[in-house]
């Protein structure tokens, strides 16, 4: 069977554009930060997280994660200007970004990482 | 003989210890017996029936006769806040006043309501009104102007400005509105005259002002280079304002300005020079803050260098304060171990252990409390904990209380045990009352029951405020202190009110009523307000008739109150009719509509006004759009916050502005962490900055 090549292309580029920004992870480009419509699924995971200890720990942690467009909130305990043993939730889209692989977006952002009620 | 739950209230032997809540409340409601059956009897409130007075008969046709104000003289008019509370239904009259009313001092009175209303209907009255006889007038006018900034005003606004013979104050107030109005004519204006040498009052701090305001229209590099520019004027107003800018727009090309104000004689503007210095966080201006070191008078000073060192150099910084740590002078010993603490990185630790063997108990006490600063882990944090362990036991008072506090907060669960025995039971209360608040304060915040009877009698004794103490309350609830915190707000305590709403002891019901009916012929006091917010929170619609019949008062806060404490109690046609007051309440009187509202929690209520507020927030009235999406705010952080972006990123400086407003007054964490992703994926340099501006305000 013979398929229209242009047609094609196109679903093939479009198939690897997603795989692309699929597996980059890497920050989004900048523009605005915008409402993602409910119908997108999203999953929570509860952490706790060693910060980089530094004046602004949370905030600083927080900068870095939310350029991934796929982290859409990330929920902290009241232990503020705490760096250590700070728990967290953090919602995201979970068909953009496997669990497994946020652990390991916030694993290179944080001195130490561990799911909550998984062992150490 | 004191009962076991007696004792485990602590040290404060009293009422509070004993288990005598429902005897309390019974107590706390025998006075006003008389008042409580009345407040369960049937709805019957009455106001006393009274011939209105001439100013009230006036009053009442403003809003169906438009001529009604025209001749009437200053000392007959209503008094502003009168008018105010009739919201935009008096506009039109307010209107033929300023245009007829031969009484100048009446002009100028209709103009300042005018202000307070800010109904654009009022825009081409206003505008002609610039050409009032009277400067007074023309003030009042121009004013009123900055709270309807239109780009239909700009070429009146200028003209007025360029005119030789105006007075000083009219043209600083139109530079003011100026300002608020985002147009290229505005900002080559404001250019043009900065750069002008000042003849009579000198303006070049308004303008600069203004020209901030409208940053958003200008170039980066221009921006940079008028700051700069302001930074080196002659005028200390204009250094203050500039040192500001430079900080939110951090650019390198402002530190050798800033580095020569950093020995200014301003105090505000060394501080905020090194603020800044710390905000751009160009490596070169290390040096010039490290030599300001040992020359720091003030803790906040000290506080901007450290903030500043944080973000520069670590490494020469560490480097310079470990000569800084072992100076002759125990004052500057004792300042580099508090930026040492300030700064929180745990290199900071090995200097701190160091200033721990100093022979001042002064610099070690300064050494102790910075170490409970840093942020460790691991090894860093047992080395900390082992030095500061003997130090808890230290005959010296304020080092052991300073060794306490350390330990707690790096000790991972804190130890409470240890402020319990060291300070709270552990220190003479004749001679150590404040240490002994401060222990017993931090064991409420550690959530310890062994405070309770203390830090009741502390809060119910003005020695600690509702801020301090209500949240510790309201996690750790008991029968005994809702009901004296009850009795304490029927009393006349109103800062209590939120507190009692919270917890609702028994008994609530029928002194809320009582006080509501008590205070009806003052509907806009505090008891009245608190008493329908208390009654809202407790969701019992026995209330709901007494609160709809407050809702016909003609005071537009306590209106607002009683119809958003009806609608929580179910009263079907509350939500219309606040839809109705938001489009016709003064401006003035918005940010109070936004409380009012912020604290409806029932979902059906919210859901039946949501979507009219939604359409109120792209309403072409600014001042009520954000108002209506501050609102949506408060009750769902998550979707509003995008119209708060859009608002940050408006062409129009005075929607920016009022976004920047309401997000301040929003305290919720949940905003705090959706401005920071915000911020971190925010592709305008302009809006990052005032993202920026506001979570550090928020920090």
């Amino acid at each position: 069977m013979r398929r229209e090549p242009t047609l094609f292309c196109a679903a093939v580029l479009f198939a690897l554009s997603g795989c692309a920004a699929r597996a980059s992870g890497g920050p989004a480009v900048l523009g605005r930060d915008r409402p993602v419509g409910a119908e997108v699924f999203r999953a929570e995971l509860a952490m706790v997280l060693d910060l980089e200890p530094e004046a602004r720990c949370e905030e600083s942690f927080d900068l870095r994660i939310y350029r991934d467009p796929r982290v859409e909130l990330v929920r902290w305990d009241e232990q503020r200007g705490e760096c250590a043993g700070r728990a967290v939730t953090i919602r995201y889209y979970a068909e953009r970004l496997p669990s497994a692989e946020l652990v390991l977006v916030v694993g290179k952002l944080v001195r130490k990482a561990h799911v909550a009620g998984s062992p150490q | 003989m004191r009962t076991a739950f007696g004792r485990a209230l602590g040290r404060m032997p009293s009422v509070a210890a004993l288990p005598i809540g429902p005897a309390l409340l019974v107590a706390a409601l025998l006075p006003a017996t008389a008042v409580v059956a009345k407040a369960l009897a049937p709805t019957s409130v009455h106001a006393a029936e009274h011939e209105p007075s001439a100013v009230e008969r006036l009053l009442a046709k403003v809003p169906s006769d438009p001529s009604v104000l025209i001749n009437v003289p200053y000392q007959d008019l209503p008094a502003s806040p009168d008018f105010v509370n009739l919201g935009k239904r008096s506009t039109k009259a307010l209107e033929r006043c300023l245009a007829d009313n031969v009484d100048a001092d009446a002009r100028a009175r209709c103009a300042i309501v005018l202000e307070a209303l800010a109904d654009r209907r009022a825009l081409a009255t206003l505008q002609a009104a610039l050409d009032d006889w009277e400067p007074l007038v023309r003030y009042r006018v121009v004013k009123a102007l900055g709270a309807v900034p239109d780009k239909s005003s700009v070429a009146r606004l200028i003209a007025l400005y360029l005119r030789k013979d105006e007075e000083p104050r009219v043209r600083a107030a139109v530079v003011g509105v100026l300002g608020k109005i985002s147009d290229q004519r505005v900002v080559t204006l404001l250019r043009a005259e900065l750069v002008k040498t000042p003849d009579g009052g000198d303006l070049r701090p308004a303008l600069f002002d203004a020209l901030w305001q409208l940053r958003h229209l200008l170039a980066r590099d221009t921006l940079i280079d008028d700051t700069r520019k302001a930074l080196g004027s002659d005028s200390d107003s204009l250094v203050l304002s500039a040192t500001l800018a430079a900080a939110e727009l951090g650019s390198p090309r402002h530190v050798a300005a800033l580095e020569k104000l950093i020995d200014h004689p301003s105090v505000e503007i060394r501080n905020k020079a090194v603020y800044a210095l710390g905000r751009v966080g160009d490596k070169t201006a290390t040096k010039a803050l490290l030599a300001t070191l040992p020359k720091v008078r003030d803790s906040r000073m000290l506080n901007n260098i450290a903030f500043a060192l944080e973000r520069l150099d670590k490494q020469s910084f560490y480097v310079e304060i470990a000569k800084t740590v072992e100076h002759k002078q125990a004052v500057i010993r004792l300042n580099a171990a508090f930026v040492l603490g300030d700064v929180r990185h745990a290199e900071g630790l090995r200097l701190l252990e160091k200033a721990l063997g100093d022979p001042s108990d002064f610099v070690r006490t300064s050494a102790v409390a910075a170490m409970g600063k840093l942020a460790l882990s691991g090894d860093e944090l047992a080395r900390a904990l082992a030095a500061l362990a003997p130090l808890a036991n230290s005959a010296s008072v304020p080092l052991r209380e300073e060794a306490i506090y350390a330990l707690h907060r790096l000790t991972p669960g804190g130890s409470p045990d240890r402020i319990y025995s060291g300070l709270y039971a552990g220190l003479d209360p004749r001679k150590y009352h404040a240490a002994i608040r401060r222990a017993a304060l931090a064991l409420g915040d550690a959530g310890d029951a062994r405070v309770r009877g203390y830090l009741l009698n502390c809060l119910l004794g003005y020695s600690c405020s509702v801020a301090e103490v209500g949240p510790y309350f309201t996690k750790h609830t008991d029968e005994v202190a809702s009901g004296r915190m009850l009795l304490g707000w029927a009393r006349g305590r109103e800062g209590l009110a939120k507190v009692v709403a919270t917890l609702r002891p028994s008994g609530t019901l029928p002194v809320a009523m009582s006080a509501l009916r008590d205070a009806w012929a003052s509907p806009e006091s505090q008891e009245t307000l608190t008493s329908l917010q208390i009654l809202a929170n407790l969701g019992d619609s026995s209330a709901q008739e007494l609160i709809v019949a407050r809702a016909a008062t003609d005071r537009t806060l306590p209106r607002v109150w009683s119809l958003v404490a009806a609608g929580r109690l179910g009263y079907a046609d509350a939500p219309a009719k606040l839809v109705q007051e938001l489009e016709v309440i003064a401006a003035e009187g918005l940010g109070d509509f936004v409380r009012a509202a912020a604290t409806i929690e029932e979902p059906t209520v919210r859901a039946s006004l949501d979507a009219a507020l939604e359409q109120k927030s792209e309403d072409a009235d600014l001042q009520i759009a954000i108002a209506a999406a501050a609102i949506r705010l408060a009750w769902n952080p998550d979707r509003a916050i995008f119209r708060f972006l859009a608002g940050l990123a408006s062409p129009d400086g005075f929607e920016r502005a009022l976004a920047e407003r309401y997000l301040a007054k929003n305290n919720d964490r949940r905003v705090t962490w959706l401005l920071r992703r915000a911020l971190a994926r925010e592709g305008s340099i302009d809006v990052k900055d005032r993202l920026r501006a506001a979570l550090d305000e928020r920090s």
